[in-house]
């Protein structure tokens, strides 16, 4: 978001995950829109996971913390704000698939906010 | 490869993804969620169906369902048995298996289609000749039956033979008039359909959420979620402004929820479908009106009274 770069996250993304396209669609909205996001960093806190197929696939749990952060466009005028700061429980399935690892469904719920 | 090699991979991948430049919270929680425990819980299911079909002689892995001890599922086989060793079952038929090492970070759901099915664990050899080893390692925690089923992908959802609906227009005899109202109007009726994924049955139904109409005049589409009324209560029209010979074309997006078989639980398809219906061709066309003798039913002259 701060880059508009998604390059590394497409090439991490399954086909089917749908928070991976969502993601990236709104990275290319923003980029079409000529804004870019300021701040936002995000801190894992908390991360364990189980291998449910021994090599193929990994059920992973995150804890993140994410700062406020806000968006600007091209004249550096505000567009966006996200004030305050936001803790999620994210759980992701991991797979390997065409021999490489990809993200294949994630979803998250708030915890704080 | 290893678990642990694995899991350093897989660390290393989570890492990249989470990178602050790629990501922020802000959008985390604004993005379209996908349903990672059902897809996690269906993915250990059907490791233990796939392990339960390989030769036990064989096979260098293997696993058990079994409870974690000290946590509770308020149904079912709970908080294990002494008597009883890890991955035997129930030899002594009291109703309980041997638990396993307790984790009191792995939540137990509250279900719909009954009691949580229990934990899943695995045992690893290196070679058929060895014995297997006392370890067992857990590969997914508690889960609902209702989650151990496939998820219907929006490619699955695709695949469906929907039936594109009927298209219907007002005046409908061949030709409309031009910058006179042309009306088009179709049936929302949702379609009921059965298929396979992954072996199991799945009952589909699609319901049309949004109708775009193409009047094939080079005029903007008419997008809707009206599935349009006739006169005069319609609400889904065009005025052709040049004479012609046109067709309008009808996409319907379609979304989807499916039910897989042993469950009573309806998903929504995370996707849409589409299809198309193409009207016949028509022509607009311009009527002056003259003063005539009688009526046109009496003496339909000329040609066009």
């Amino acid at each position: 978001m701060q880059t508009n770069d998604v390059a590394d996250f497409a090439a991490l993304s399954h086909p089917d995950c749908a928070f991976c396209s969502s993601t990236q669609a709104d990275v290319a909205g923003q980029v079409e829109r000529r804004e870019h996001t300021v701040g936002g960093g995000i801190g894992v806190t908390a991360a364990r996971g189980t291998e449910v197929v021994p090599g193929r696939h990994f059920a992973i749990y995150l804890t993140i913390d994410e700062a406020p952060s806000h968006s600007e466009n091209e004249f550096g005028m505000r567009v966006d704000d996200n004030p305050d700061a936001q803790t999620f429980a994210v759980e992701m399935a991991v797979v390997f698939d065409d021999d490489r690892w990809l993200v294949r469904a994630v979803s998250s719920e708030a915890t704080s906010a | 490869m290893t678990g642990r090699r694995s899991l350093s991979i897989v660390a290393a991948v989570l890492l990249i993804v989470v990178t602050p430049e790629v990501a922020r919270a802000g959008d985390w929680g604004a993005q379209a969620e996908d349903d990672a425990y059902v897809v996690n819980a269906f993915e250990a299911e059907a490791e233990l169906r796939r392990s339960r079909s390989a030769d036990p002689a064989i096979t260098l892995v293997r696993y058990t369902r079994a409870p974690m001890c000290n946590v509770g599922t308020g149904g079912g086989v709970e908080m294990g048995d002494d008597d009883e060793a890890f991955g035997d079952g129930d030899t002594d038929g009291d109703g309980l298996i041997a638990c396993g090492a307790s984790n009191t970070t792995v939540p137990v759901p509250v279900c719909v289609d009954g009691p949580p099915l229990l934990p899943l664990w695995r045992q690893e050899r290196a070679d058929a000749a060895q014995p297997w080893p006392e370890l067992w390692t857990l590969a997914f925690g508690y889960s609902c039956p209702e989650d151990a089923v496939p998820t219907m992908t929006a490619a699955d959802f695709r695949r469906l033979p929907l039936a594109a609906p009927v298209l219907r227009l007002q005046p409908d005899r061949g030709w409309v008039l031009v910058n006179k109202e042309t009306i088009v109007m179709t049936d929302p009726a949702e379609q009921t359909l059965r298929t396979d994924l992954l072996g199991y049955g799945v009952d589909v139904v699609a319901t049309p959420a949004s109708y775009r109409y193409d009047f094939g005049d080079g005029s903007a589409d008419l997008v809707t979620t009206s599935p349009g009324h006739a006169w005069p209560d319609h609400d889904t029209f065009h005025f052709y402004e040049r004479l012609g010979t046109v067709q309008v074309t009808l996409t319907t997006t379609w979304q989807g929820r499916y039910r897989v078989d042993g469950t009573t639980v309806w998903r929504d398809v995370n996707g849409t479908a589409t299809t198309a219906t193409t009207s016949a061709p028509f022509t607009v066309e311009e009527r002056r009106s003259r003063l005539v003798d009688d009526l046109c039913t009496d003496i339909p002259r000329p040609d066009d009274c």
